[in-house]
C-alpha cells in the first residue's frame, strides 16, 4: 500500500484565482476612474461589495445544503454546509473590516449602529456560533441536524440585510448595482466590479474545494479512530 | 477632494492579510489531518 502524503496537492483553481485577482487589481489601480468626492477611498468598493455578495452566496449555499441534509441525511451535504459557512464567515469578516475603513473618511466614523451594519454583524455572530456549535456537539448526526437548522435560520437574515437600506433610515448607501432597475454605475466601474466579483467567486470555489477536502479527511479520521467527534 | 489614499491601501492590505491567513490555516489543518491519517495507515496509534 502506498503511503498517504501529508501534503495536499496544489489546487489548479489557484491559476484562475491569481489571474482574476491580478486583473481586478490592475483595473482598480490603473483603469478605473477615481470618484470625485470620495477620492481613492471609493475604490474600497471593489473589495467590499464582492466580498458581501460572495458571503450572501456562501450562506445561501449553507441554507440549501442544510435543507438537503435534513431531507436526505447525506453527510456530503452537511460537509458542504460546514465548509461554506466557514468561507462565508471569512467574506463577512472582510466586509466588516473594509466597511469601517471606508466609512471613516466618508462618514467621519469607523462604525455606527445603523440597520445594515448591525444586521451584518449579527450575521457574522450567527455563523461564528454555527461553527462553535459544530465544535461543541460530538455526535455527528446530532451535530449535522442542529447546525442545519441554525444554518437555515441564519440565511433568513440575508434578505433583511439587503432590504435594510430601504426599510430603515441608514447611513449606508442604497444599492447601485443590485436593484430593480439598471445599475447606475459608469461602464468602467461596472466592468471592474464584475471582474472583482469574479475573482472573489473563484476564490470562494478554491477555498470551498480545500475546506471540503478537510471536512472529508476529518470525517474519515473520526470514523477510523472510532470516536464520533474526531479532531476538529 | 480629500486625500483618502491611506484608507484605500489599508483596506486592500487588511483584506489580503485575512485571505492569506485563512488559506494558510486551511493548509495547516489539512496537513495535520493527513498526517494523522498517514499514521493510522502505518498502524501507528499514537
Amino acid at each position: 500500500m502506498t503511503e498517504r502524503s501529508t501534503r495536499a496537492h496544489p489546487d489548479w483553481w489557484i491559476v484562475p484565482v491569481a489571474l482574476a485577482v491580478a486583473a481586478a487589481y490592475i483595473r482598480v489601480i490603473w483603469f478605473t476612474p477615481t470618484e470625485a468626492t470620495q477620492g481613492l477611498a471609493q475604490k474600497i468598493y471593489y473589495l467590499h461589495l464582492p466580498a458581501a455578495l460572495n458571503a450572501y452566496i456562501a450562506f445561501a449555499i449553507v441554507a440549501v445544503t442544510s435543507v438537503v441534509y435534513l431531507w436526505l441525511k447525506d453527510p456530503r451535504a452537511d460537509r458542504v454546509a460546514e465548509s461554506s459557512a466557514e468561507v462565508g464567515l471569512l467574506f463577512t469578516t472582510v466586509v466588516l473590516t473594509t466597511g469601517p475603513i471606508w466609512g471613516k473618511p466618508v462618514w467621519g466614523t469607523w462604525w455606527t449602529w445603523d440597520a445594515r451594519l448591525t444586521l451584518t454583524l449579527f450575521l457574522w455572530f450567527i455563523y461564528a456560533g454555527y461553527l462553535v456549535l459544530r465544535g461543541a456537539v460530538t455526535e455527528p448526526g446530532m451535530r449535522a441536524r442542529y447546525s442545519a437548522v441554525l444554518g437555515i435560520l441564519g440565511a433568513l437574515l440575508i434578505p433583511f440585510i439587503h432590504m435594510s437600506v430601504y426599510l430603515f433610515r441608514t447611513l449606508h448607501p442604497m444599492p447601485i448595482v443590485l436593484k430593480p432597475d439598471r445599475p447606475s454605475l459608469p461602464p468602467e466601474m461596472l466592468t471592474t466590479l464584475l471582474i472583482s466579483f469574479l475573482a472573489f467567486f473563484f476564490a470562494y470555489i478554491m477555498l470551498m474545494r480545500s475546506r471540503y477536502g478537510l471536512a472529508t479527511e476529518r470525517a474519515e479520521l473520526a470514523e477510523r479512530e472510532g470516536s464520533s467527534g474526531g479532531a476538529r | 477632494m480629500a486625500d483618502t489614499g491611506w484608507y484605500f491601501q489599508a483596506a486592500y492590505v487588511v483584506a489580503g492579510v485575512l485571505y492569506v491567513l485563512y488559506a494558510a490555516t486551511l493548509v495547516t489543518r489539512r496537513r495535520a489531518a493527513r498526517a494523522r491519517l498517514a499514521a493510522l495507515d502505518r498502524g501507528d496509534d499514537a
